[in-house]
């Protein structure tokens, strides 16, 4: 488990994809020798609330004890906010800058690259749509079941939405990722670019990979807290 | 080809990680879930479905190494293996098969391929195949728009039996959505790219 001790640097060292959890906190590289203590403080954030993000994201066994101490559910939701930016603004354009790069160069056979972006943009929308359901629905019935917990009084949320929905409706997307994998992998025409095959490929996986550490903490912090406050809320006499 | 979905019930940690090990060296084999506690037992596996349970009866403190009938949804009673300390007499009529603590790497591993194997026949040893001229005539259909029923029409056979192509066509393909498939008949020249919709 990473503990506040750690230097920052020894964590991208034992795993480099939590740069991309970094870069959502804000925090830039060149932090020489600092402990995540003294990174975090000089950044102004949250020690324990950091610790509780990498360590989940790093560690699929991981499982947060003190649920409803120390921090907030706001403090969750913005960083799941920034991570959903990070994907629309970044990973994903990023991989269909290269999936152009690949028509642009591919000959006679353009007509099934052409395809192949079809599909990728029908899959990013899906995948647009899914975020923006988190951001639109989810996350503020989050905030709303938290403020009504702060304020001791039954929520007044419209319909019977409950955070227990969310983990059931939280895993179709992945397999139009998988069958763009495959796609590229086993059935388009080889015409040359390897390395720019391989590093779309290498894109795909590492989002995929991102996306799976990303839902580990949506599904292990954020729905367990909401969850116990329902359960708090559903006690109270209004 | 689609992975053996496995689910582990163990209550210590070092076992659950070891065997998850070994577990992710098998290909076409996936330990989706590892459950400590058997509360959540249950739960777990009528979520995700498993293809098998390898279960350590420890896990309920029974003292006959029996797992507690009440705790397996019926559907997946015949599916579990008994993950066992070889030191005790254990009546193991219920599992399909043993491990032991005490076996080694090779063991374990030629264990589960025997139960895979054995179970379901026909999902493994014909998955490796290449896909048919009926299945390919299928993916066609699919691509072109088509429903279940439409096809099961065209082809004079039940849509129950489409479907079981469909299944077999996804395992064997690696690919599952309509619009993948559509993409796979372009490439493969099932049908030309002016014929879609």
């Amino acid at each position: 488990m990473i503990t506040k001790e750690f230097k920052m640097a020894d964590i991208i060292h034992l795993n480099y994809q939590t740069v991309s959890v970094l870069h959502r906190f804000g925090i830039e590289l060149g932090f020489g020798d600092k402990t995540i203590e003294e990174v975090c403080a000089g950044n102004s954030l949250d020690t324990d609330f950091f610790l509780e993000i990498i360590n989940a994201f790093h560690d699929k066994d991981y499982f947060p004890q003190k649920r409803l101490q120390s921090f907030s559910i706001t403090l969750t939701v913005n960083y799941l906010k920034k991570a959903h930016e990070d994907y629309l603004e970044d990973k994903l354009p990023y991989i269909e800058k290269m999936i152009d790069q690949l028509i642009s160069g591919s000959g006679k056979e353009t007509a099934k690259f052409k395809l192949l972006k079809k599909f990728f943009r029908e899959y990013e929308e899906e995948f647009i749509a899914h975020l923006k359901r988190e951001d639109e629905v989810v996350f503020p019935y989050a905030l709303s079941i938290e403020k009504a917990f702060m304020e001791k009084k039954k929520a007044d949320i419209p319909g019977n939405y409950s955070m227990k929905n969310f983990i059931g409706e939280h895993s179709d997307i992945e397999e139009k990722l998988t069958d763009l994998k495959n796609i590229i992998i086993k059935y388009l025409p080889p015409v040359g670019h390897r390395k720019l095959f391989n590093s779309i490929l290498t894109e795909l996986f590492t989002l995929e990979k991102d996306l799976i550490d990303h839902s580990r903490i949506e599904e292990k912090i954020l729905a367990p807290k909401v969850i116990e406050m329902e359960k708090y809320l559903s006690g109270l006499t209004s | 080809m689609a992975d053996i979905r496995i689910i582990l019930a163990e209550p210590s940690f070092m076992v659950r990680k070891g065997l998850s090990t070994i577990v992710s060296e098998i290909p076409g084999m996936r330990m989706i879930r590892e459950i400590e506690d058997k509360d959540q037992l249950t739960e777990e596996i009528e979520q995700t479905d498993p293809d098998f349970i390898i279960i350590n009866p420890d896990l309920f403190d029974s003292p006959d190494c029996k797992v507690p009938l009440s705790y397996i949804p019926p559907g997946f009673r015949k599916k579990t293996i008994g993950l066992f300390n070889g030191g005790k007499e254990c009546s193991a009529f219920q599992f399909l098969e043993i491990i032991y603590l005490q076996d080694g790497k090779s063991t374990i591993i030629q264990k589960l391929r025997n139960v895979a194997t054995s179970f379901p026949p026909s999902e493994i040893s014909k998955a490796d195949l290449e896909i048919s001229d009926r299945e390919k005539l299928v993916v066609k259909y699919v691509a072109l728009g088509l429903t279940n029923k439409e096809i099961a029409d065209k082809l004079f056979i039940s849509t129950h039996t489409v479907i079981t192509h469909r299944k077999n066509i996804t395992k064997k393909l690696g690919i599952k959505t309509v619009s993948g498939l559509t993409i796979y008949a372009i490439m493969n020249n099932l049908i030309e790219l002016e014929e879609i919709k």
